[in-house]
């Protein structure tokens, strides 16, 4: 009896989140997804297309050039930022004097996070009278507007995701806190080195938060806009350069108004996403190791 | 324990959903809407710092003479500002009062996004003494959705103090594209390094226009169909490419970074020395600039042919159909146009003033950049052509993002000329299809 009125209680708490969960989230969600079957445009009300939109994919060359700016972005910058953040924490793990400082200012990135400013900052940094083309007018170089040149656009926003490494940082640092220092005596009294341990000892130990930081990586990957949008004043230019998928989606359904092609994009991102981190499960079994199971290797 | 627990969450949770409606703008806790109150209404608009400052004063001056009708302003640049209102129309809370292009009236009109005005003139509206085509520039199938806020032309913006530097005399008025072809290259080798004489205009719509328009074409045709030939964009390609192989016209790159507003074109950063402008941004970039900048027409067409030009209004102002208050949204664009201390405020940095009597009142005591914009317009009215039809729907995305994209895949050199011509003749027809 009085468990059951303690459930109550619980679901009254539980019920702005639930609330928020239903209109907010679950329901808009499937609206969305009866519309990318049909043609809405925000103002008459939506004909059903079958799978017009999705067929659509097929013909449309800018489409295609999104997923493929999208794919060389997750490629380049989860592996890139996860391999960097393990660096770094590997050099910060330790009681020396000053290390709290330097973890704080290498975690100070993260917090500007993928904001307006930081992407203002990366415009200066790697425009035309940059940065980066003062430094190298110094050594007699004449660089381009790096930033606006297809060739390159893509690879300063990729240094930008590197650059905000702090919470697989942190992560890492916890994870190699837990290691037990037992394991590492053992290792120097069988002779082993720093680098030995580390492939031995440290690497499958931290198997389980190198697989956590990626699927979180990646997600987050997939879904960039931010840094784009601003960069390219919204347009995914130079040339489609930076014409992410979520740029891509955003322009065709709040810039042009076709809501029900944008839906169609929205579901088969959400496919992708599922689809890759359903992968990456799959794979975690051959190569992450959890302490707690026996039989792995 | 139990029992006070949930009394006690029911208060949190009903406070939760007071907050959470405040912040959806509904305030439908505690504070009444009643009639008592000043009536809210929200404007928008787009613009540099200039205008920004200027508007705010001006909306300041608007409460003190009207102090039952509170606006809430609402500013940005030019490209955030479309997005912005795409998706507040998209949410059903617009403003009230938008600042409308005449690119875009056409679309948001159609769409049933405005409301049209004819029943507030001239009750609220005092446009007595705006010239008939002047408010014509506002109406979409004989309705007026928009009060011409302004009046300009495009201006081929040049900065004389660099031109002098490079020891080239400002060209006449007599110069067609050939001559300004020649120009440039003679430019392009007296030029510092990194400095060049033109934008790279390819994908510059108005510089496109004005020359369709030259040769008898136009953008679109009156039923909202594309209003010229293949041949005729891979034409105007050639001849920027042309330029910008030379180094007369700046670099694919250096364009690129030049989009968005004012602040980033290439002529304020002292990167080339003719920008394809308007005419009453001379105040935005006069503003930003120490140099010396004047106002030229675009080059003319080879002789004999038609005007490239035409009087537009550079910006009207519309009335949301969702406004709860249009009256109130009317009185305040009445205020910007025609009240005396507002409108000297407001001098021309939006374009000349649309009415007569506020022209003629401002003209007198107009700043020496200001006065320069009256004498253009003045010097440009007899050498226009007729307005064109506003944009049909989906013809912002053909003359902004596809052109550019066939700009720019040429001048980087990812696409032959006749690849993004065709490239470009594509997605247009996607666009334009209703």
């Amino acid at each position: 009896m009085r468990r059951r009125h303690e459930n109550r209680v619980a679901y009254l708490f539980l019920a702005p989140w639930l609330a928020g969960l239903l209109l907010l989230t679950a329901g808009p969600m499937l609206v969305s997804l009866y519309l990318s079957f049909t043609d809405f445009n925000l103002v008459n009300p939506p004909r059903w297309a079958g799978a017009d939109n999705y067929r659509r994919f097929a013909s449309d060359v800018h489409f295609q050039n999104a997923v493929r700016v999208t794919f060389v972005y997750v490629v380049g910058s989860v592996p890139l930022t996860v391999g960097f953040a393990l660096a770094v924490a590997v050099l910060l793990h330790g009681r020396r004097r000053g290390l709290g400082a330097y973890r704080a200012a290498y975690y100070l990135p993260s917090l500007l996070g993928g904001s307006v400013a930081v992407s203002i900052l990366w415009r200066q940094i790697f425009g035309d009278d940059g940065l980066v083309n003062r430094g190298l007018r110094l050594v007699g170089v004449v660089g381009p507007s790096w930033i606006s040149t297809p060739e390159y656009a893509i690879y300063t926003l990729i240094i930008m995701h590197v650059w905000q490494f702090g919470s697989p940082m942190l992560i890492f640092l916890a994870g190699l806190r837990q290691i037990p220092v037992e394991l590492h005596e053992a290792a120097v009294v069988d002779g082993g080195g720093p680098v030995r341990r580390f492939v031995g000892v440290t690497l499958p130990l931290l198997t389980p938060l190198i697989f956590f930081n990626l699927v979180l990586q990646m997600i987050n990957s997939f879904k960039v806009f931010t840094p784009a949008f601003i960069i390219s004043g919204g347009r995914g230019g130079p040339a489609d350069a930076t014409l992410f998928y979520t740029l891509y989606l955003y322009g065709e359904g709040f810039t042009l108004f076709r809501m029900g092609y944008a839906s169609a994009m929205a579901w088969t991102l959400l496919a992708v996403i599922a689809l890759f981190t359903a992968g990456m499960f799959v794979t975690a079994r051959y190569w992450v190791y959890y302490a707690d199971r026996d039989g792995a290797p | 324990m139990g029992r006070r627990l949930s009394r006690r969450s029911l208060l949190a949770g009903a406070g939760a959903v007071c907050a959470g409606s405040a912040l959806a703008g509904a305030g439908a806790c505690g504070a009444k809407s009643g009639s008592s109150g000043p009536k809210t209404i929200g404007m928008a608009w787009w613009g540099s710092t200039e205008r920004h400052r200027r508007t705010q004063e001006a909306i300041a001056a608007f409460g003190r003479r009207h102090p039952e009708i509170k606006v809430n302003p609402e500013f940005s640049g030019w490209a955030g500002y479309w997005d912005k209102l795409a998706t507040q129309t998209a949410g059903g809370n617009p403003p009230d009062v938008i600042q409308m292009d005449y690119s875009y009236i056409v679309e948001y009109a159609r769409r049933g996004s405005l409301r049209a005005l004819d029943d507030l003139v001239p009750q609220v509206l005092h446009v007595s003494d705006f010239a008939t085509d002047v408010l014509a520039g506002g109406k979409i199938d004989n309705k007026l959705y928009g009060v011409n806020a302004g009046l300009n032309s495009w201006a081929l913006m040049m900065n004389v103090t660099l031109l002098k530097t490079a020891g080239v005399d400002p060209p006449d008025a007599s110069m067609t594209w050939t001559d300004f072809a020649a120009l440039t290259r003679r430019i392009a080798q007296r030029a510092p390094a990194g400095v060049f004489a033109s934008e790279y205009g390819v994908y510059d719509s108005n510089a496109f226009e004005c020359w369709l328009r030259q040769r008898g074409r136009s953008w679109f045709t009156a039923d909202g169909a594309l209003g010229f030939a293949p041949a005729d964009l891979a034409e105007w390609i050639a001849f920027w490419e042309d330029l910008r192989k030379a180094k007369a016209a700046a670099t694919a790159d250096l364009q690129a970074s030049a989009a968005g507003d004012v602040q980033n074109t290439l002529l304020v950063r002292r990167k080339v020395m003719f920008d394809f402008a308007s005419s009453n941004q001379l105040t935005a970039y006069a503003s930003l600039l120490k140099d010396e900048i004047a106002l030229h027409m675009y080059p003319l067409g080879p002789a004999g042919s038609k005007p490239g030009q035409y009087l537009k209004p550079s910006m009207l102002m519309s009335v949301s159909a969702k406004s709860r208050y249009p009256r109130e949204a009317a009185t305040l664009i009445d205020a910007l146009l025609t009240d005396p201390e507002i409108t000297s405020i407001l001098g021309s940095e939006r374009g000349i003033p649309p009415s007569a009597g506020v022209r003629s009142a401002l003209k007198g005591k107009a700043d020496p950049v200001e006065q320069k914009t009256y004498e253009y317009i003045d010097f440009v009215g007899p050498r226009v052509g007729p307005l064109p039809p506003p944009a049909p729907l989906g013809g912002n995305e053909v003359t902004g993002k596809h052109l550019t994209f066939a700009g720019q895949q040429v001048g980087f050199g990812k696409a032959s000329i006749d690849q993004a011509v065709s490239r470009f003749f594509e997605d247009a027809e996607r666009a334009l299809k209703k």
